[in-house]
């Protein structure tokens, strides 16, 4: 393939930014319903009570924390390929680094709904926010679901600044190519950008400092999350695998999206030049990593469960392999563990339906490892009396379905009206080469 | 009137860039100012400039966070005063976690607010020199001189392979 020229990725960017066509905005008013019926289905939880749902002792959570989980995960992949392969100028990073951010950011707006959606009182949510009162009644920082709200809040806030961040001079370059009120709107939000070396000095050296916080803020957060979990005494629950599996899980869930959403993107929004099918196949060799490293987590857990000879983690361990979620476990470890090792052929990651396919089960084999993990522990606890079973109802269906449609929505939105390809650094890598010949 | 004349150049390619900075760099000239449609690190050493603060500042908020989280955990922690067990209220290990996200928090906020201020980003208005073709794919230098180099400085852009050059552009 010829090389692009400076311009070209100018061209093709600021192209895609065209006004949308009319099924692009049916698919927009599409997502709106699903967002409209999944709140008046959440109005209608509120009103009637948690009763609605399939919760019940003693499963506390269910498929919302599944889902809370899930959504978390989803905005790994993000960060990772933003941060981390930044500081070690990964070059295919820039193709796909912007959506992975959007991802990101919209991932997290989604999962911070469900906590809200679980609490049933949505209205007393504020009670867990640390804020100076007359009481000094302060939240419980030593709680792990403190730790969580406090991880999460600055992930989003420290996602959204990073993404930002890296839209400054794009939106300048659409602010130069366009006119009128589109000019004065990318033109505020370029915030004067105009590519000065004293800009760029400062910038980068800013940007290298938010993609160094950034890389440890991914690992803590996902790890927080799965002290929900570990710091419990509950079998399946309590294991010390569980903050770097739920790490690794987070970014092969990621990934998987990333996939399945640049795929239609460079299709519909004809930016085949820019998101080429060798990047989408960078992500697929990255996925046969995290899902070998699923797999041996899946291993090393039903291992020492049988090693370690504790016979609530054995019983519980075999219970979950055998009997009624066993069908949902085996799922989990075939469409984790096993489907994405498809990779290893370098037909299955550079043909892009086997890479929907294959991507698509892995995001279902990733919602599917929370809801077992969440559901499973609480069911068959230590004491057979309390054993019972869960199932969702058809509001947490229809609210877990409309969380899809939040999601969607806004990367929709992001897809039409923000640089879905770094413009600025996808050309770096072409004048460091011509700088460096001269060197 | 100490009047100086800015030199206005574009560049199709940044190797004649980077020519022409070396160049007047010999010439002892010092106002100097690029712009381009990517970050270019590698002009780091052909013009003079003091280091950015960036990274120290990022530094001073992350240290900030740290301190403002474990004081927050271990203040509030002594506010109740309950001893359970005869332990101590507060926990430091469980506090790291709240300690850390407030570093990366502060840290992250800083970074982005301290190049916002040193890059001068708050919607000031595009200066009068500056060509949109300098976000796709032309390099421009502007040279600030004394009138008696204006013509010296600007063959010597000519000769690196400035394929436009407008001088006498006054600044007091």
């Amino acid at each position: 393939m010829t090389q692009l020229t400076l311009r070209d990725y100018n061209r093709d960017v600021i192209a895609a930014l065209s006004p949308g066509t009319q099924p692009y905005w049916v698919a927009v008013a599409l997502m709106l319903l699903g967002i409209i019926v999944g709140g008046v289905v959440w109005g209608y939880q509120i009103c009637a009570g948690m009763g609605l749902i399939g919760i019940n002792h003693p499963i506390g959570w269910g498929t919302y924390i599944a889902n809370f989980v899930f959504w978390i995960g989803i905005g790994h992949a993000g960060t990772l390929i933003s941060a981390i392969l930044y500081l070690f100028r990964v070059r295919w990073r820039n193709a796909i680094y912007r959506s992975a951010e959007a991802m990101t950011v919209f991932a997290v707006m989604t999962a911070g709904l469900f906590p809200l959606i679980h609490l049933g009182r949505v209205w007393v949510f504020w009670f867990i926010l640390p804020y100076p009162n007359q009481r000094h009644l302060w939240p419980a920082f030593k709680s792990p679901l403190v730790w969580d709200v406090v991880a999460v809040t600055t992930y989003l806030i420290i996602s959204v600044v990073f993404w930002y961040s890296g839209l400054i001079p794009d939106l300048a370059a659409v602010r130069d190519a366009t006119t009128g009120r589109r000019h004065r709107i990318y033109g505020l939000l370029a915030l004067g950008w105009t590519g000065e070396y004293d800009q760029w000095r400062h910038y980068l050296r800013g940007y290298a400092c938010l993609a160094a916080l950034a890389t440890p803020l991914v690992i803590s957060v996902h790890s927080v999350v799965s002290w929900d979990f570990a710091v419990s005494l509950l079998p399946g629950w309590h294991s010390t695998i569980f903050a770097p599996y739920f790490v690794v899980g987070a970014i092969h869930s990621g990934l998987a999206m990333v996939v399945m959403l640049l795929i239609p993107l460079r299709r519909f929004l004809n930016l085949r030049r820019v998101i080429r099918v060798a990047h989408l196949e960078q992500a697929a060799l990255l996925m046969i990593l995290t899902g070998a490293l699923m797999f041996w987590a899946y291993a090393v857990e039903s291992f020492i469960s049988w090693y370690g000879a504790d016979i609530f983690e054995r019983q519980f361990a075999a219970w979950r392999m055998t009997q009624g979620y066993a069908w949902a476990f085996w799922a989990m470890v075939f469409c984790n563990g096993i489907a994405p090792m498809a990779f290893f052929f370098k037909w299955a990651r550079t043909n892009l339906v086997s890479l929907y396919a294959i991507s698509f089960l892995v995001l279902l084999g990733m919602w599917l490892e929370r809801w077992v993990i969440v559901v499973t522990a609480t069911a068959h606890d230590f004491m057979p009396e309390n054993w019972s079973g869960y199932h969702p109802t058809w509001v947490e269906v229809t609210i877990s379905l409309a969380s899809v449609c939040w999601f969607l929505f806004w990367f929709l939105l992001f897809a039409k009206h923000l640089p879905v390809v770094s413009i600025a650094e996808s050309k770096e890598p072409q004048v460091s080469a011509a700088l460096e010949a001269v060197a | 009137m100490n009047a100086e004349h800015r030199v206005v150049s574009v560049f199709g390619d940044v190797r004649g860039l980077a020519e022409a900075l070396r160049r007047l760099g010999d010439l002892g000239m010092k106002e100097m100012q690029v712009y381009s449609p990517a970050g270019l690190p590698e002009l780091d050493r052909l013009l003079p400039r003091r280091g950015s603060p960036v990274r120290f500042l990022t530094l001073a908020g992350g240290i900030t966070g740290a301190i403002l989280g474990f004081w927050m955990c271990i203040g509030s922690a002594l506010l109740y005063g309950l001893i359970v067990g005869g332990k101590f209220p507060e926990s430091v290990l469980p506090y790291c976690v709240i300690g850390f996200e407030l570093t990366v928090l502060l840290g992250g906020l800083t970074a982005f607010f301290a190049v916002l201020g040193f890059a001068r980003l708050f919607a000031r208005p595009v200066p009068a020199v500056y060509d949109p073709r300098f976000g796709e794919d032309k390099f421009g230098l502007v040279v600030t001189c004394a009138p008696a180099q204006t013509a010296s400085v600007t063959r010597l852009l000519r000769e690196a392979g400035a394929e436009e050059v407008l001088a006498g552009g006054e600044q007091a």
